[in-house]
C-alpha cells in the first residue's frame, strides 16, 4: 500500500515538473519570437553590411595597386626633374668660364638654388615609404577579410543554423535590390581618376 | 679628397641625391648599391672608408647589412652613417646598439651630411 503511494507522489511529482516546464516554455516563448523578430529586422542592416565589406574587399588589391602606381609615377617624374636639373647644372658651368667676375656670384647662387630644388625632391622617397607602409596594412587587412570569408562559407556548410542564416542573409533582399545597391557602391569605389587601361593612341582611333 | 664611400639606397632618387650631395662636398671616388646583398657583392672584400646606408630596402634591410659587416672581420671597423626615414627614438637606439656610428632622419640637408662625414671619417 505504502509502495503504491510512493509511485503514486512520484507520478504526480512528474506531471508537476512537466507541468511548469510548460508554464516556462509558455513565459519563454514570446521572448523567443521578439528575439526572432528583432533577427528579421536587423537582417537587411547585416545585409548590406555584408554586401559593402565584400564589395570593399574586393577592391582592396586594386586600391594597392593605385598605391604602387602612385609611387612609380612620382619616381619617374622626379628622375626626370633631376635630369633637368643636372643639365642646368651643366650648361651654367659651361657659360661660366664666359661671364664676367660681377655674374659669377649669380651664377654660384643659381647652383645653390638647383641644390636646394634637388635635396626637396627627397620627399618622393619619404612619401614613398610611407604609402608602401599603407599598401602593406591593405594587404594584411584584405588577407585577413579572405580568412574570415572562408570561415563563413565553413560555417554555413557545416551547421544547419549557419546554412539557414545565409540562406536569410541572402534571401531577405530581393535581387534586384541587391544589384541596385551593388551598383551604387561600384560607382561610389570607382576610380575616376585616369588609368591607364587604354593607350591615347587608341583613344585617337575612335576620333578618327 | 681620395675616401672611398659605399653608399645603398633602393631608391634611385635617393641613391642620386646623395652621389651628388657627395660630389659637391668633395668625394669622387663612391660607389652605389641597391641593397644590402647588392652592397655585400660590391664590396666583395675590398676596404672602404665609410658606408653610407638606408634602412627599410627589399632584399636585405640595412639593419641586417650592418648585423653581417659587424660580424665580419674584413669590415667590422668601418665607419657605418645610417640615413633613414625612420625617426623614432628606438629605431635610433636599434641602430645604435647594432653599432651605427652616425645617424641622420630623411630629409637630410648637405650641411648635416658633411657635419657627419666629417666626424667619421675627417
Amino acid at each position: 500500500m505504502g509502495k503504491n503511494t510512493e509511485q503514486i507522489e512520484a507520478i504526480i511529482q512528474q506531471i508537476e515538473e512537466i507541468r511548469q516546464l510548460f508554464k516556462t516554455t509558455a513565459e519563454v516563448l514570446p521572448f523567443i519570437a521578439d528575439l526572432f523578430q528583432f533577427l528579421k529586422d536587423l537582417m537587411p542592416i547585416i545585409t548590406e553590411t555584408n554586401l559593402s565589406i565584400v564589395e570593399s574587399t574586393q577592391n582592396l588589391p586594386t586600391a594597392s595597386h593605385r598605391i604602387a602606381d602612385v609611387n612609380q609615377t612620382t619616381e619617374m617624374a622626379t628622375q626626370t626633374i633631376l635630369d633637368k636639373l643636372d643639365a642646368i647644372s651643366s650648361r651654367l658651368e659651361s657659360v661660366r668660364q664666359d661671364v664676367t667676375a660681377n655674374r659669377q656670384q649669380d651664377i654660384a647662387e643659381i647652383q645653390d638654388d638647383i641644390a636646394h630644388i634637388m635635396y626637396a625632391l627627397q620627399f618622393q622617397d619619404i612619401t614613398a615609404q610611407k604609402l608602401e607602409h599603407a599598401n602593406r596594412i591593405l594587404q594584411t587587412i584584405y588577407e585577413k577579410f579572405l580568412t574570415i570569408f572562408q570561415q563563413a562559407d565553413e560555417l554555413k556548410t557545416t551547421s544547419q543554423i549557419g546554412q539557414r542564416f545565409i540562406h536569410d542573409l541572402n534571401g531577405s533582399t530581393d535581387e534586384a535590390e541587391l544589384q541596385r545597391r551593388r551598383q551604387t557602391l561600384r560607382e561610389k569605389m570607382s576610380d575616376t581618376v585616369r588609368q591607364q587601361g587604354i593607350s591615347q593612341d587608341d583613344i585617337d582611333q575612335y576620333f578618327k | 679628397m681620395s675616401k672611398k664611400i659605399l653608399f645603398v639606397d633602393d631608391s634611385p632618387t635617393m641613391r642620386r641625391i646623395i652621389r651628388n650631395t657627395l660630389n659637391r662636398i668633395g668625394y669622387e671616388d663612391l660607389i652605389e648599391a641597391e641593397h644590402g646583398m647588392d652592397a655585400l657583392e660590391k664590396l666583395n672584400g675590398q676596404s672602404v672608408d665609410l658606408i653610407i646606408t638606408d634602412w627599410n630596402m627589399p632584399e636585405m634591410s640595412g639593419e641586417e647589412l650592418i648585423k653581417v659587416l659587424r660580424g665580419d672581420a674584413n669590415y667590422k671597423d668601418i665607419p657605418v652613417l645610417m640615413i633613414t626615414t625612420r625617426g623614432m627614438k628606438d629605431d635610433v637606439m636599434t641602430a645604435l646598439a647594432l653599432g651605427v656610428n652616425g645617424y641622420v632622419v630623411k630629409p637630410f640637408t648637405p650641411e648635416v651630411i658633411k657635419k657627419k662625414i666629417t666626424e667619421l671619417i675627417g
